[in-house]
């Protein structure tokens, strides 16, 4: 599958394209062989093995790493795993800055745009986010090389599409279509006027919303200049309308009580507890009464130690840190503690995975993702 | 490598800041030895699918020529091949590694034990 063509999305020379080719096999190799196969490698050879050592299975998360890490095909393949994450974003690195004058000049320079963008060059990004860089992502998502800069949103852009080897879809927006179409389904005379997508990246969430709601007015921010100059256009290049602004979700400059709708992608699970609850009480005071807040829950809870272990991979081999803290946060308290009312807390309940992260088992399993969660203001 | 000269602009980074890299194999030298190897496997995949461009475009009778091969735009059918081939390439050079995971699936002979009841008669 190819993405989209739009103006701001780089091209490739056709070595460049066998090479990030190549990063999507190897992408595939791990996600569908070689990380699921570490658990049957574990059940069927290092489990017994360790058992037999010790007078007792594996009993935390911890023992199963040590069962496991005598095991050639573990350790080989958690590298491997690790060498496709690094060699993916240097390869796609190199094509992105051949051409960064023109995309910079591109997002420059939109004919046109029905929408906007604004950027604030006093926004300093939290220290966490210049600690580490999410996915080994060098640079992460925010870093601006120069005062017209997209590189990190172009990155991303063609990167994700080889991470999922297509599998996020042609605009790398199977995500936002799971979650909008998961919403009209379930709260049909739920029709937002304003919505507001936090973290919006290079806009793949923003511009599905948009399009679930054709009437509405949607704003996306994110923290990242590049970002948000990619995003406007990216969204204006494929005819979308909607406003981005680069700003952080835990204070914007938004009035009181703008939105009927504010919502976050593949965001939560990338910061740490303390910048979620302010997330959240912002995202509070923008809501009007009755609005919804909707958020994607990134990580299914561990039922066992065992799968605490095969689902954490990205959080020690990729720079995930912050998962952790998601996963074992309480957010039906986090909401309330937000100000929004205890009962009005929701759920989707265990969603099918839309792409396979290869994180729940064998490939051929169905792998589950934590679906939706959300609620609503008083 | 292509690097515009663009002064105002600061250096492409190519490390990720963060938690040190993992230990993988006991020896962190050769985790980025494994490092090369896998980019370099990278660029014979990336030479392999220029010789197929060549000889697609040799089927139509086209010099392949540099411009020629920029221009040259897979089918579907070109980009599924390409696909099987750098599994292909994929599954023969990692085959060692893929060993457990074989006596995982299908279980693993103890052939010291057989060998050495079948000596004994």
């Amino acid at each position: 599958m190819s993405q989209t063509r739009h103006a701001l999305l780089p091209d490739q020379t056709h070595d460049e394209a066998a090479r990030e080719a190549f990063c999507g096999s190897l992408r595939k190799l791990f996600t569908e062989t070689l990380w699921p196969g570490t658990r049957e490698v574990y059940t069927e050879i290092a489990k017994p093995a360790y058992a037999a050592a010790t007078g007792h299975a594996p009993r935390n998360a911890r023992e199963v790493r040590d069962a496991l890490e005598p095991s050639f095909f573990y350790r080989t393949s958690n590298l491997i795993g690790r060498c496709a994450q690094e060699l993916l974003w240097d390869t796609v690195g190199e094509s992105v800055e051949r051409q960064l004058d023109t995309l910079n000049a591109r997002a420059a320079n939109v004919p046109d745009p029905k929408g906007s963008v604004r950027t604030n060059p006093a926004l300093k990004a939290p220290r966490y986010m210049d600690a580490v860089d999410i996915h080994v992502m060098p640079g992460n998502f925010h870093t601006a090389r120069s005062d017209d800069d997209v590189y990190a949103a172009a990155l991303y852009d063609r990167g994700v599409h080889h991470f999922a080897y297509g599998g996020m879809g042609p605009e790398n927006d199977f995500l936002g279509r799971a979650m909008t179409g998961w919403l009209r389904e379930t709260y049909p005379d739920f029709k937002p006027r304003h919505i507001l997508d936090l973290g919006c990246g290079p806009g793949f969430s923003t511009l599905a919303w948009k399009q679930a709601f054709p009437e509405a007015e949607v704003h996306g921010i994110d923290i990242s200049a590049p970002m948000v100059r990619y995003a406007h256009g990216r969204a204006e290049s494929l005819g979308v309308e909607a406003h981005f602004a680069q700003q952080d979700a835990a204070a914007t400059d938004f009035a009181d009580g703008s939105f009927d709708l504010v919502t976050s992608c593949l965001l939560t699970h990338e910061n740490p507890v303390p910048q979620i609850r302010r997330m959240f009480a912002e995202s509070h005071r923008l809501l009007r009464s009755g609005g919804m807040m909707l958020i994607d829950g990134a990580h299914p809870p561990a039922a066992d130690h065992e799968d605490e272990f095969f689902t954490t991979w990205f959080n020690y081999n990729a720079n995930e840190p912050f998962a952790v803290g998601l996963r074992k946060l309480d957010l039906e308290e986090a909401f309330a503690t937000a100000g929004f009312p205890k009962d009005a807390y929701f759920t989707s309940g265990a969603r099918e995975a839309v792409y396979l992260k290869g994180m729940g088992g064998k490939a051929k399993r169905k792998s589950a993702a934590a679906g939706y969660r959300g609620t609503f203001k008083a | 490598m292509t690097q515009p000269d663009s002064p105002k602009r600061a250096p492409r980074l190519r490390v990720a800041r963060g938690p040190k890299r993992p230990d993988y194999m006991g020896n962190k030298d050769l985790d980025r030895f494994m490092m090369m190897f896998t980019a370099l496997m990278g660029e014979v995949s990336a030479v392999r699918e220029r010789l197929d461009t060549h000889e697609r475009l040799a089927l139509r009778g086209i010099v392949a020529t540099p411009e020629a091969i920029e221009a040259f735009a897979p089918t579907p059918d070109d980009e599924a091949r390409r696909a099987d081939v750098r599994a292909g390439l994929l599954n023969r050079v990692f085959r060692i590694v893929l060993e457990e995971l074989e006596q995982a699936e299908h279980g693993a002979v103890d052939a010291e034990t057989i060998v050495a009841a079948e000596q004994a008669g």
